[in-house]
């Protein structure tokens, strides 16, 4: 069953997909647009795994939202945050599409003395702006979107097993506006061409500085179709961050794309540190920062330090039958090993995609724990998906500043392979 | 690029209108430039934001839904000067009725309008466009000699349906009612390495000044410095201390004070909670508890009245049960 509400607040519009039962898979958004610039044409949470991996035989359950085994309780939005004022003036606060499920079952089996699980998915939507910061300079205008998944897990009675796991999977399809003037010869049915750059922050810089020294890896743009690994278990990985951006005359300038999307989960040292030589970074600082404001930590819930970040990204086209079917997007795709659902439909080669396609970007989020009788709660995806759709950079016109436009190939292989630069050793 | 007598001399700062006296006159804007009965006419909505008095109009009847390109213009020239066309027609309709009450609205839609692009608009999957995007900019008199006007980061976003009807627009300009001179700040460093411009806050900020700013370097790397002594911004430092992280909220040098201080959060892990004021009248704040945090920080310059505002995510990990010390 699926519920479908067109939705328009504050400058965001899209189509509010509530889908249960037969047709699980929790609250959908598709076409969503801020101030009418498209950003996505679906995001979902495909699966939730929930485990009991350390003490005793691997228990591993997999759970689709809104299905009978993880059932909605109740649905709100879109509501803005509440809010109390007192600030020098009035302030406008963030508003949220929320669905909470509640298990009636242990999550762990029948037979294991676990506890239900409840689960809250949360859409939260910010305004557009320079602030929170969203680089180091503070001059990139952008809104933010928060894909929050939380979880909840009450105290466990002795000799049950205990829950140590918790994985949640993504299915962004994001989608960023491609303006081609007046050249309006684009064939019918076809997505707009997109191209996606992933990246990971340099630990040190020494002015001066170009996009080498920025980044300690890239791959801008993304040659072929990519897994890749953004965190190991709370500490720095392969990756720090994708962007995505529409075909244009030339790339998008790096870092700061203008009109892109930008999901960045953790910022190299140098982000937090403010610079006494020109140029410096006047926004540096502890929005850079990650948990426990560490410069150079993950931004992640810190109540769930213990995160690994696994991504695929893979093209899409929405022609039936014109891609691997496990991926469209009402299957919900996802396998208990992540990189399966990927290998298994297309084989071994990826595609190429790095003069432009519609695009999916899959993320993989997992929380461990050492086996615990306590409560466990936790929310992921804090550091949320940031949307600039600045056409022309007003700022960059107003400022004559200079452009970084060039290709970027450091720290990855140029083989037409799944995991570049490779696959994480402690993958299963 | 700033000649020595500027340095010393004044600078142009302009005094915004308040939000609230936009949004007292939203329906005669609704009438003026979009035709309606009032803010919400069928599936045409205007919003007026009650903090910054920016406009979004959207006309959601007619904006995606279009099923051809005819009754579209064929070039961008054309749709520049569509657009063009109807924001003169628009300031000139809001212009006659408002010149009957006292709010002076006549920069709604400023007179120093310039075209910055026009572009086409489709939905993903269709081969026609949907209507044409056409982004304008402002640059205000600065009263110094060089430059004489200076670029403002704000813009207004006009779509141009068929039938030459707007089917959006979404504007972060916000008008101003008059200008006054302010202590010009003179740039610290090579005058050639500096833009001068005027800062327009976030959509959902409070402003009460139009101010000048200096900005160097490049859109990754770069720094704001006043131009003026109503040219205030706000930040935040941060120091991990055994007992949280200190937040400290810094001014730049140049703009003295005295300053009132108001601390908020809202938390990104815990949205039931809502949004929060943290303190007020301190400069300095200890975020404590875990958790990632959303903080906002309001500032406003008791001499002249201006006000910043400033915002920073925080991840928290310190283990203790109140919020703040």
């Amino acid at each position: 069953m699926s519920k479908v509400d067109p939705i328009s607040h504050d400058d965001w519009t899209y189509t509010r997909v509530l889908r249960e039962r037969d047709a699980a898979g929790g609250l959908v958004l598709q076409d969503v647009r801020h101030q009418q610039y498209l950003l996505a044409k679906d995001m979902r949470v495909t699966r939730l795994w929930a485990g009991s991996l350390i003490a005793g035989k691997p228990i591993l359950k997999d759970f689709q939202l809104g299905s009978a085994a993880l059932p909605l309780s109740i649905t709100t939005g879109p509501i803005p945050l509440p809010t109390e004022q007192g600030l020098i003036a009035p302030y406008h606060v963030p508003f949220k599409e929320s669905a909470n499920f509640e298990m009636t079952d242990p999550v762990l089996g029948l037979d294991t003395g676990s506890q239900p699980l409840s689960v809250q998915q949360d859409y939260l939507f910010t305004d557009y702006g320079k602030d929170p910061p969203h680089e180091p300079a503070g001059v990139i205008d952008a809104v933010r979107i928060y894909p929050l998944l939380s979880f909840r897990y009450p105290a466990s009675t002795a000799g049950a097993r205990l829950l140590d796991y918790i994985r949640v999977d993504y299915r962004l399809a994001l989608t960023v506006e491609q303006f081609v003037g007046d050249a309006t010869n684009v064939r019918k049915g076809t997505e707009f061409q997109d191209q996606i750059g992933v990246f990971r922050d340099g630990e040190v810089l020494k002015f001066p500085y170009g996009i080498d020294e920025v980044f300690d890896a890239g791959e801008k743009p993304v040659k072929w179709e990519l897994l890749g690994e953004g965190l190991d278990w709370g500490t720095k990985s392969q990756w720090d961050n994708i962007h995505q951006w529409a075909v244009g005359k030339t790339l998008p300038e790096t870092p700061g794309a203008s009109h892109a999307a930008h999901i960045h989960w953790r910022w190299g040292t140098p982000a937090t540190e403010k610079t006494d030589y020109f140029p410096p970074k006047p926004k540096a600082g502890p929005q850079f920062a990650g948990v426990g404001g560490v410069a150079g930590a993950p931004q992640i819930d810190p109540r769930i330090p213990q995160q690994r970040l696994l991504f695929a990204i893979t093209s899409f086209t929405p022609t039936p039958g014109a891609g691997p079917k496990a991926w469209s997007a009402d299957e919900n795709g996802s396998t208990a090993h992540f990189e399966e659902l990927f290998i298994k439909a297309r084989g071994s080669a990826p595609l190429d995609i790095s003069s432009g396609t519609g695009l999916v970007v899959w993320i993989s989020i997992e929380a461990r724990r050492k086996p615990s009788r306590d409560p466990w709660q936790g929310t992921f995806f804090a550091h949320g998906i940031f949307f600039a759709h600045e056409v022309v950079s007003l700022g960059r016109l107003a400022r004559n500043v200079g452009k970084v436009e060039s290709p970027l190939s450091k720290g990855t292989v140029n083989s037409q392979i799944w995991w570049r630069p490779k696959r994480p050793e402690n993958l299963p | 690029m700033y000649t020595m007598q500027d340095i010393n001399g004044q600078i142009n700062v302009y005094r915004l209108v308040s939000a609230n006296n936009i949004v007292a006159q939203q329906d005669a804007i609704a009438r003026a430039f979009f035709s309606m009965k009032s803010v919400s006419d069928g599936k045409k909505t205007l919003t007026i934001s009650p903090i910054s008095g920016r406009l979004t109009y959207t006309d959601a009847g007619r904006i995606w839904q279009n099923r051809s390109s005819t009754s579209l213009p064929t070039a961008a020239l054309e749709a520049q000067q569509v657009a063009e066309e109807f924001l003169r027609g628009a300031r000139s309709r809001f212009n006659a009725f408002q010149s009957r009450t006292k709010v002076d609205l006549s920069q709604l839609i400023p007179s120093q309008l310039s075209h910055v692009l026009t572009t086409a608009a489709r939905n993903p999957g269709e081969a026609f466009i949907d209507h044409w995007l056409s982004i304008f900019a402002v640059a205000l008199p600065t009263g110094i000699s060089n430059p004489d006007s200076a670029p403002v980061d704000a813009k207004i976003e006009l779509r141009m349906g068929p039938n030459h009807q707007p089917v959006g627009m979404s504007s972060t300009w916000r008008p101003f009612d008059s200008w006054q001179r302010a202590r010009h700040i003179a740039f610290q460093g090579a005058p050639d390495s500096a833009q001068l411009f005027y800062h327009m806050a976030d959509g959902e900020d409070p402003q009460t000044f139009l101010a000048p700013f200096y900005f160097t370097g490049t859109d990754d790397v770069g720094s704001f410095s006043p131009a003026s002594s109503y040219s205030l911004f706000a930040g935040i430092e941060t120091q991990i201390t055994g007992s949280g992280i200190m937040l400290t909220a810094v001014t730049p040098d140049s703009v003295p004070g005295p300053f009132s201080y108001a601390w908020g959060a809202w938390r990104i892990d815990d949205l039931a909670t809502g949004f929060r004021l943290l303190a007020t009248g301190r400069q300095q704040i200890t975020l404590m508890g875990v958790g990632s945090y959303n903080v906002v920080l309001d500032v406003q310059d008791q001499t002249t009245g201006a006000i910043a505002r400033t915002q920073r995510v925080i991840f928290a990990a310190q283990p203790q049960e109140q919020l703040v010390s």
